[in-house]
């Protein structure tokens, strides 16, 4: 081959390679033109449809996931927040109280259900802790609706040898006080955070728990309920127990001997500080007597 | 050889192991504790949170009322009133937020646990 011949056919290469490159710009035009084409095959097939759905489910995860985030930032109901209050107070006052030892079996919790029944409370839950301290006589703490917590002294009923009947009758009082909500009114303290939610708010802090529980502690050891209040458990005592006289009379004697034993045992004297007063409760409890 | 009867032994021990265990429940109180013996004032062994789940171990000499169970390495006594079948619900699982506030310590832990085993529980009959 000579020389001529050579540039010849390089020439006619450079031609071809130039003529393929237009082709295969000509053709990627030809494919973004055809797009919409590609486009309707696509929706026809439902692939779009598929896509919107698959995204709206995305969507709807991701929903349900933020709402439960925002609950994890739940207040407690007032369910909820009353009995673990309450029991925080318990587990606070744990040493002062001194619950944490072995006892028997009292058959108190039978002899009271037997109570309750007897006079018509039905579905209520109620725990009932023995405490080996004349701190607190008898008590009862809020848990929710119609669940109770009750507090009762084991030197206390020693002292006073208290019968199962006796006992039984403080717990019903102290139930009908819960029932009225007098603890809860005494502590003067704000709940209307209770079921809300403090998601992208300021969020509660421990002294809030513990001003509760310094509520707690001013009504049990030294504030506890006003007259008015002890009137109003009196007198519906009073009318649970009329149906039946060997009760009644056994809550007249109760308050006799709580009133003999607050006037007699210094260990007891802060008593009517709690509870005003076992000597008004017998007047409010005694008939009145006619004058002729 | 040597091999064989190791491998036998492992065996033989794993196949008594799975034995033992009967079951899984699920802790139902906020706190309470695995006791050494099946008795309240029994000594703990350790502490349980709501939702906590346990193995159940069969040991004939357990009294009614008790499982025994395996909690991590422990083994020991819970009442069986505080066991349930399903998963319950639990303060610490409904407000998560709000429980992290009290943050408890240890003793107020094992104290709340103790409340449990001390309550005398009733209920009244339902209308």
């Amino acid at each position: 081959m000579n020389r001529w011949t050579h540039s010849f056919l390089i020439q006619i290469l450079l031609v071809f390679s130039a003529m393929g490159q237009t082709e295969t710009m000509e053709e990627s035009e030809k494919d973004l033109l055809n797009y919409s084409n590609i486009k309707s095959v696509l929706k026809n097939d439902g692939l779009v449809e598929e896509k919107k759905k698959k995204e709206r489910i995305v969507k709807e995860i991701k929903k349900e996931k933020q709402k439960i985030n925002i609950s994890r930032y739940n207040y407690p109901d007032a369910d909820d927040f009353w009995l673990h209050i309450s029991e925080y107070w318990l587990v606070k006052n744990a040493q002062l109280l001194r619950w944490d030892f072995p006892k028997p079996e009292y058959g108190i919790d039978s002899a009271f259900k037997n109570l309750l029944e007897n006079f018509g409370f039905f579905n209520k839950h109620y725990k009932i802790l023995i405490v080996n301290s004349p701190k607190v006589t008898h008590l009862g703490l809020p848990a929710g609706k119609d669940r109770y917590i009750f507090v009762i002294s084991l030197p206390f009923m020693r002292t006073m040898d208290l019968t199962k009947v006796d006992i039984s009758l403080l717990l019903l009082e102290d139930m009908l006080r819960l029932e009225k909500d007098y603890l809860k009114k005494n502590l003067d303290q704000k709940v209307d955070f209770l079921g809300t939610n403090f998601h992208g708010k300021e969020a509660p802090k421990k002294e809030m728990i513990m001003k509760f529980l310094g509520g707690y502690d001013e009504i049990i050891f030294s504030k506890g309920f006003n007259f008015q209040q002890q009137f109003e458990v009196t007198k519906q005592m009073d009318s649970y127990l009329k149906s039946d006289p060997a009760l009644w009379g056994a809550y007249f004697n109760l308050l006799k001997k709580i009133d003999r034993l607050i006037k007699n045992d210094l260990l007891y004297k802060d008593y009517l500080k709690i509870y005003p007063s076992p000597e008004l409760q017998m007047q409010w409890l005694s008939p009145k007597k006619k004058v002729i | 050889m040597k091999l064989s009867i190791a491998l036998g032994l492992i065996l033989l021990s794993h196949a008594s192991l799975a034995k033992e265990v009967m079951g899984r429940k699920y802790f139902n109180e906020f706190l309470g504790h695995v006791h050494k013996n099946p008795a309240r004032d029994s000594a703990s062994l350790t502490i349980v949170q709501c939702q906590h789940s346990v193995k159940l171990l069969s040991n004939d000499s357990t009294p009614d009322g008790w499982a025994y169970v395996q909690v991590g390495e422990d083994k020991g006594y819970i009442e069986l009133r505080f066991l349930s079948t399903n998963r319950p619900p639990c303060f610490q699982e409904k407000y998560p937020k709000f429980y992290q506030i009290f943050n408890l310590d240890l003793s107020e832990m094992y104290f709340w646990g103790k409340l449990s085993d001390h309550y005398l529980q009733g209920r009244t009959q339902a209308k």
